[in-house]
């Protein structure tokens, strides 16, 4: 709604972004790199103790800042302000859980090809013995009202989606034995599992499907800078970066990220 | 009257008020208890799970709380710094509504009205989105963060607000003071600054402090605009600590604790001026 | 625009003299909405006169006080003090203000200064005269009204009559020409009409001119050179106070008197 609300105001406003012309040169003046990150996402970007931000996505970032030679800034970004964030010149790029959608691609530049990807999977009570999705049939799982999978999940497998507002009461539902696993983002289910509060009971025996890729963003007009950071991906993905930085936050890698190491590790 | 045989009117005594009792925030068993009770709520819930691998909720909130105390400092600067702005602000706008010029007092007070009746959280959005992020004068470029920017969209509603106080207390004092100030030859402006105003600073004080109260709390709004502050940084904290749904209620019953230890104090301050003041 | 004024200073026609009336009201009137409050008032003030107005509530008594420093604007005829036209709009009310001090029923202290700041406030900021030389003459000012030892007190901790004599040095600070007086006993308790009268009659034995209104009939038989009766916005009758209170020849004062002495 916050989304939707800022959205308008801003068109209503006509509000327009000080589209500088060349963002490299901007950030090598400057000597710094500004980068939109997640501060409430667990592993991939969330604050330590002493405030810093951490996770995957400000590693990743502070790796851009390297291969440019210039400091790092972490703006902490909300899914409402990310991408006017972006058009206002005040991040430079944007590292922050975005899904690619056509829509997002008409306000902000989308870098190819996509850094990471999320996908549907089940947080599954270790009771449960389920090897496979097809194993699900006739069974219960907890889900969030909304999420576009679930009816596509419940024909495809036979498994009935018990749907609850939020992310908090499909968890309490399934910590109160009411379904078998919820049904949702893999990410946040590898969040879950970093916790021993969740480990001890649960795991993620599936692999995920209907994967959703995630995007790095520029502002738009900015392809001097998205030719770099393409190939700084793809570097990524030939080294194996984001699987190591998958394993040292402690998720197992996707099948994406493996996939994508396989491919570029060749060339 | 039995102090004082002698005269057998007290009527004919000039009236004296009783003296007010001096301030002193007591803390009595009853406060005790309120706090007690709420260091409970946050540390209770989760000495009752008593999980043996995931830390209690005290815990959580020990390690954290200089983070979160640092997202408080941060609200109250917003605040005290919106205040200051606003009321500043405010008198320019407040001495504009009891003017001569009807002109200037008429968009003044259509000016007050707007931002009184518009809703803080989203003054705040217009803050937010029609002040740039930083200005460029002459060649350096002055960044303006965020929290500046809510400072300017809470100072809003705050002039609005102080502005109104002070026409209510220019309005409220008696005439006769304007007459003896003219008769004395006072220019208005004179007038204004010496003798009025100072005598509404004693009216104004209390609902001038009441209305920081509620700005102090109000600064929470911040965090849907994305203003680290407290409740940004607590909902952060939450999500680092891997989203225990048990940490919720302790969690943010710190942070409530910590403004309710912040305001209180001055809204009983409040209540004592009120008293003092009251004519 | 805030320099002194000396009292020599040539009006701008030049044409007052101390042997013309310091005040001079021609055919005043004044409404207040469609309710005529002055009807036609005339009459003059000499230097060093004190001049009494006594007449029923309501009638004006007030208004035509506050008409002679410019508190409210008239509407017909005028007022001349010292030779100027206090309703002309050129007039520079502030010059005039300096000239005429005034006394309210209410004393209109101001209460958040002291009893000596009070006294000290419009000649330090007004005349902008030397503050040191200003606080003497607000002690002697303060005490010529009694209220030595009173200097630091603030409005509330004092009395009533005590309130109005600082009232009454306050508006002498501004050495004025004339002093008007608008029921200034009104307000306060017997006990302390007195002490209020005799700094009135003090200052008139110094020769100060004074406009008094007044229902202290006594006071006003003692002290007064002219009384003037008003009812309904007219002067019904006017004369010495011996003649006026011996011998009224008007009805409605005869009506008046008797029922007030
Ligand atoms: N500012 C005003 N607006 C409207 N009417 C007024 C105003 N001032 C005075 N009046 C009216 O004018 C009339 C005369 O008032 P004024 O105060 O001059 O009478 P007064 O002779 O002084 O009476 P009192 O002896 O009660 O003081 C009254 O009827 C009063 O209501
Ligand atoms: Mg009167």
């Amino acid at each position: 709604m916050n989304k939707f609300a800022l959205a308008t105001l801003a068109i209503l406003l006509g509000i327009g972004h000080s589209a500088s012309a060349d963002v490299l040169a901007k950030i090598k003046e400057k000597g710094v790199l500004t980068v939109g990150v997640k501060a409430d996402y667990k592993p991939f970007g969330f604050r330590d103790p002493s405030g810093a931000i951490v996770g995957i996505e400000p590693d990743l970032a502070a790796d851009v800042a390297k291969r440019l030679d210039v400091k790092l800034e972490l703006v902490p970004v909300i899914s409402a302000n990310r991408i006017e964030f972006l058009q206002q010149g005040k991040i430079d790029l944007m590292i922050a859980t975005m899904s690619d959608t056509p829509e997002r691609r008409k306000s902000v530049l989308g870098i190819d090809p996509q850094y990471y990807s999320d996908s549907v999977n089940v947080l599954m009570s270790k009771k449960a013995k389920v090897a496979s999705w097809e194993d699900l049939k006739g069974k219960v799982l907890c889900g969030t009202s909304g999420a576009w999978y679930n009816k596509a999940v419940n024909a495809k497998y036979g498994v009935e989606v018990k749907a609850f507002d939020g992310s908090e009461k499909p968890l309490f539902a399934l910590k109160g034995g009411e379904c078998i696993g919820y049904l949702y983002d893999q990410t946040f289910v590898q969040g879950k599992l970093i916790d021993t509060e969740w480990n001890t009971d649960f795991a993620m025996p599936l692999p995920g499907i209907m994967e959703a890729p995630w995007m790095l963003a520029v502002a738009q007009g900015e392809g001097a800078f998205a030719k770099f950071m393409t190939d700084t991906t793809i570097d990524w993905m030939k080294t194996g970066f984001i699987v190591q930085e998958e394993t040292k936050w402690g998720i197992t890698p996707t099948a994406y990220s493996q996939r994508m190491h396989d491919k570029y590790k060749g060339n | 009257m039995t102090e004082r045989p002698s005269v057998p009117f007290a009527v004919l005594h000039p009236y004296r008020r009783p003296e007010p009792r001096p301030f002193r925030l007591r803390l009595r068993l009853i406060h005790g208890v309120g706090i007690a009770g709420a260091v409970a709520l946050i540390g209770g819930a989760a000495f009752a799970q008593g999980g043996t691998s995931t830390r209690s909720a005290f815990e959580v909130i020990l390690q954290w709380s200089p983070l979160l105390l640092s997202g408080f400092l941060f609200n109250i600067t917003i605040s005290v710094l919106a205040m200051l702005l606003g009321t500043i602000a405010g008198i320019a706008l407040g001495l504009v509504l009891i003017g001569h010029n009807p002109v200037t007092r008429w968009t003044g007070w259509v000016f007050t009205q707007f931002f009184r009746n518009s809703p803080w959280l989203v003054l705040l959005f217009f803050a937010m989105f029609l002040i740039p992020y930083e200005f460029r004068v002459a060649g350096t470029t002055i960044p303006f963060p965020d929290w500046i920017k809510a400072v300017i969209g809470f100072s809003l509603p705050v002039m609005a607000n102080v502005a109104e106080l002070v026409r209510g207390a220019v309005r409220s004092l008696p005439s006769g003071q304007w007459e003896a100030a003219e008769s004395l030859a006072f220019s208005r402006r004179q007038t204004l600054w010496m003798i009025i105003l100072p005598q509404c600073v004693k009216r104004m004080l209390p609902p001038w402090m009441n209305l920081y109260s509620l700005v102090t709390m109000a600064t929470v709004q911040a965090s849907i605009v994305g203003v680290t502050e407290m409740l940004t940084l607590t909902s952060q904290v939450h999500a680092a600590e891997g989203g225990r749904p048990d940490l919720l209620a302790p969690l943010y019953g710190f942070a409530m604790l910590c403004f309710f230890l912040y305001c209180y104090p001055i809204e009983r301050f409040t209540l004592y001026l009120e008293r003092r003041f009251k004519v | 625009m805030m320099q002194p004024t000396t009292k020599a200073d040539p009006t701008p026609g030049g044409l007052w003299t101390p042997d013309k009336p310091l005040i001079q009201l021609t055919d005043v009137h004044k409404s207040f909405g469609a309710f005529e409050v002055l009807r036609g008032i005339s009459f003059d003030v000499m230097k060093g006169e004190v001049v009494c107005i006594i007449g029923p509530s309501g009638s004006g008594k007030s208004t035509l006080i506050r008409c002679i420093n410019a508190l409210v604007p008239i509407d017909a005829g005028s007022i001349q003090v010292e030779g100027q036209e206090v309703h002309d709009p050129k007039l520079d009310k502030l010059a005039l203000r300096r000239k005429v001090g005034m006394v309210f029923q209410q004393y209109n202290l101001f209460p958040h200064r002291t009893a000596l700041q009070n006294v000290m406030m419009a000649p330090v900021h007004v005349l902008r005269q030397d503050r040191d030389e200003v606080e003497q003459r607000a002690h002697a000012l303060l005490k010529k009204v009694r209220l030595s030892g009173k200097e630091n007190a603030y409005p509330g901790e004092l009395s009533g009559g005590q309130q109005q004599r600082v009232a009454i040095a306050r508006a002498l600070a501004m050495r004025p020409d004339v002093m008007l007086f608008d029921e200034v006993t009104a307000a306060l308790d017997p006990e302390t009409v007195k002490e209020v009268l005799i700094t009135i009659r003090e200052l008139v034995e110094e020769g100060m001119t004074c406009m008094l209104v007044t229902h202290e009939m006594g006071f006003a038989r003692e002290i007064a050179d002219q009384v003037y009766f008003t009812d309904r916005g007219v002067i019904v009758e006017h004369g010495a106070p011996d003649e006026f209170f011996s011998a009224p020849k008007d009805e409605r004062t005869q009506a008046f008197l008797s029922q007030i002495l």
